[in-house]
């Protein structure tokens, strides 16, 4: 039996652990709690930074909590920076496609892709409106553009496309495209062909670009120059034959004069009589030679007044009808026109040349000369006369006769250019048509092609107040 | 006596010529080859017409047409050219307004100089 003393001493021990217990307990319930507690908000600020949200700092006894707290700080500033980065590299990029883009459209260029690894293409914006077709309805591809190509260059798109595929650049080229809208443009394609390090063709880059008002602007130019060069050589010219004509009438004096006086005192039908009539014919010639070619190098200034051409026209007609050979029919196709500034008399000799040339290219064979007078009004773009738009009235001589070539028609108003017999045309009639119609500000032009006869057209300005 | 007439004309051949047409018409006829020596003969003997070339060397046409008729308004002046070397000159239509009484355009003949320089002469 244990005594009293030992009982107390034993109860007091098994107290002081119950209560040690129940201490120990309580302490570890209230550390479970804190760090239940700093875990929750680790989890939280996890949860967070996986919604990409500002991660809150979790503080901690526990160590390793609070290192996991720094570490998700880390990872969200890191997130942070690459947002940031991705977006300015966003934003960089978009910057420079829209550069890109106006720069094209400015420099009306526009450029094509293909990949080869993937066999995509890509227009660019521009490449599409200088094809005139919509982005969101025309694939990328080779039979959208061959489907714009004019039937002549079909063939050979055909063929530089093929050259593309087998991994070749093809030769630049310009093409006539009907874009959808029915307008005819010419566009240019030139492609760099871009390899991969083994040299196998990686992708192409196409550069498109509208090159329709640089040609029209380079044909026009080439044509000015040619009409100055042609005018300043019928200048020189003219300057050359007014100098010979007065040399010449000098000459033509004695000869004329001296025989028809002789003449006269021969019996008439003696030989010497005949013969000095020979000579005076002769001289007669190079008389109406030289007044031809003194027409052409006088450029004085018309005497102007309101011809009424339809009047003039007529008339001269008439006269000339008289003076041509039965074979050929003479129809006048003659229409109201309004009066346009001229000096009547040059103008009856610019129709008297022109059907005569008619006539002649006619030869003695069947045919028809139609003179045609009617009203024009100049297109707004029109470059054959300074004022585009205005009033003009034109005067067409056609005729069913031989026709020119190509360098016949370069070089038709030139004078002295003759293409007939010796004593048949003195090659001055057409210069002198050209220099009487351009002193009236008018234009002269003909169309013509071997055995299918010429056109020459005038084409001369209304008088004041009668441009619309 | 017949009337006297003066030839103007650096040409030679022209010159020989007109003199053959008038003198063959019954005319006297005294030669000059440019205005110089035209106004020489003038003073010498006073012509009743003078007949002038325009593109002369030294003294021009219009000069002497210009200067004869200073020097005897009344005088009669037929102005001839050939045509003009500069392009934009009528000559003779500017001889005939500088005082020439008429004009004639080369070549002529004989019976176009004579029947001018008779109606001159007449009036």
């Amino acid at each position: 039996m244990l005594d009293a003393q030992t009982h107390k001493f034993l109860w007091s021990i098994v107290a002081g652990g119950v209560a040690l217990l129940l201490l120990g307990l309580g302490v570890a319930l209230w550390i479970g709690d804190r760090v239940r507690q700093s875990m929750r908000a680790l989890a939280d600020s996890a949860l967070a930074l996986g919604r990409g949200e500002p991660v809150a700092a979790v503080s901690s006894s526990v160590r390793e909590v609070t290192e996991m707290s720094d570490a998700e700080q880390t990872a969200f500033n890191l997130l942070i920076r690459r947002e940031t980065e991705r977006h300015e590299a966003e934003t960089a990029l978009r910057q420079r496609e829209e550069h890109l883009a106006v720069a094209q459209g400015v420099a009306g260029t526009g450029s094509t892709e293909h990949d080869y690894h993937t066999g995509k293409s890509r227009w660019s914006r521009e490449a599409y409106r200088i094809l005139g077709l919509d982005p969101a309805a025309a694939e990328p591809t080779f039979a959208s553009f061959a489907s714009l190509l004019d039937e002549k260059d079909k063939a050979e798109g055909a063929m530089r496309w093929d050259m593309l595929k087998g991994g070749e650049t093809p030769p630049p080229m310009e093409y006539r495209i009907h874009r959808p809208d029915g307008s005819l443009r010419i566009v240019s394609h030139d492609f760099r062909l871009i390899s991969d390090a083994g040299g196998q063709p990686d992708r192409w880059i196409g550069i498109l670009r509208d090159v329709t008002e640089l040609r029209a602007a380079e044909r026009e130019r080439h044509e000015l120059e040619q009409r100055f060069l042609h005018s300043q050589k019928l200048e020189a010219l003219g300057t050359l034959a007014g100098g010979i004509a007065h040399d010449l009438n000098n000459t033509l004096l004695p000869i004329i004069g001296l025989s028809k006086l002789i003449r006269q005192r021969q019996e008439p039908g003696s030989r010497d009589y005949e013969r000095l009539g020979v000579v005076l014919q002769a001289g007669e010639r190079a008389r109406e030679l030289v007044r031809q070619i003194l027409a052409f190098g006088r450029k004085d200034m018309p005497e102007k007044t309101a011809v009424d051409l339809r009047d003039l026209v007529t008339q001269s007609l008439t006269l000339l009808a008289a003076s041509l050979p039965e074979t050929i029919e003479l129809e006048p196709r003659i229409e109201q026109v309004p009066p346009v500034e001229a000096d009547p008399g040059k103008l009856h000799q610019v129709l008297l040349n022109l059907v005569t040339n008619a006539a002649q290219a006619i030869g003695d064979k069947p045919g028809r000369i139609v003179v045609a007078l009617d009203a024009q009004h100049l297109p707004a773009d029109g470059a054959a006369m300074d004022r585009p738009g205005d009033c003009i009235v034109r005067l067409t001589v056609s005729d069913t006769g031989c026709g020119m070539s190509e360098n016949t028609l370069q070089r038709i108003f030139e004078p002295f250019f003759t293409t007939k017999p010796v004593g048949l045309g003195s090659g001055l009639g057409l210069a002198v048509a050209h220099g009487i119609v351009t002193s009236h500000g008018g234009t002269i032009t003909v169309e013509s092609r071997p055995d299918e006869g010429s056109r020459f057209e005038v084409l001369l300005p209304c008088a004041a107040g009668e441009a619309e | 006596m017949s009337a006297l007439i003066l030839v103007v004309d650096d040409d030679p051949l022209v010159r020989s010529s007109l003199q053959d047409f008038l003198s063959d018409a019954g005319y006297s006829v005294a030669t000059a080859s440019d205005g110089i020596e035209a106004t020489q003969r003038f003073k010498e003997s006073p012509p009743d017409l003078v007949v002038t070339d325009i593109i002369m060397p030294e003294k021009d046409g219009i000069e002497t047409i210009i200067d004869l008729k200073r020097r005897s308004p009344s005088l009669r002046i037929v102005a001839i050219s050939g045509g003009g070397r500069s392009r934009s000159t009528d000559f003779l239509t500017m001889a005939e307004k500088l005082g020439a009484d008429a004009t004639l355009a080369k070549p002529f003949d004989q019976g176009e100089l004579i029947a001018l320089v008779k109606r001159l002469l007449e009036t």
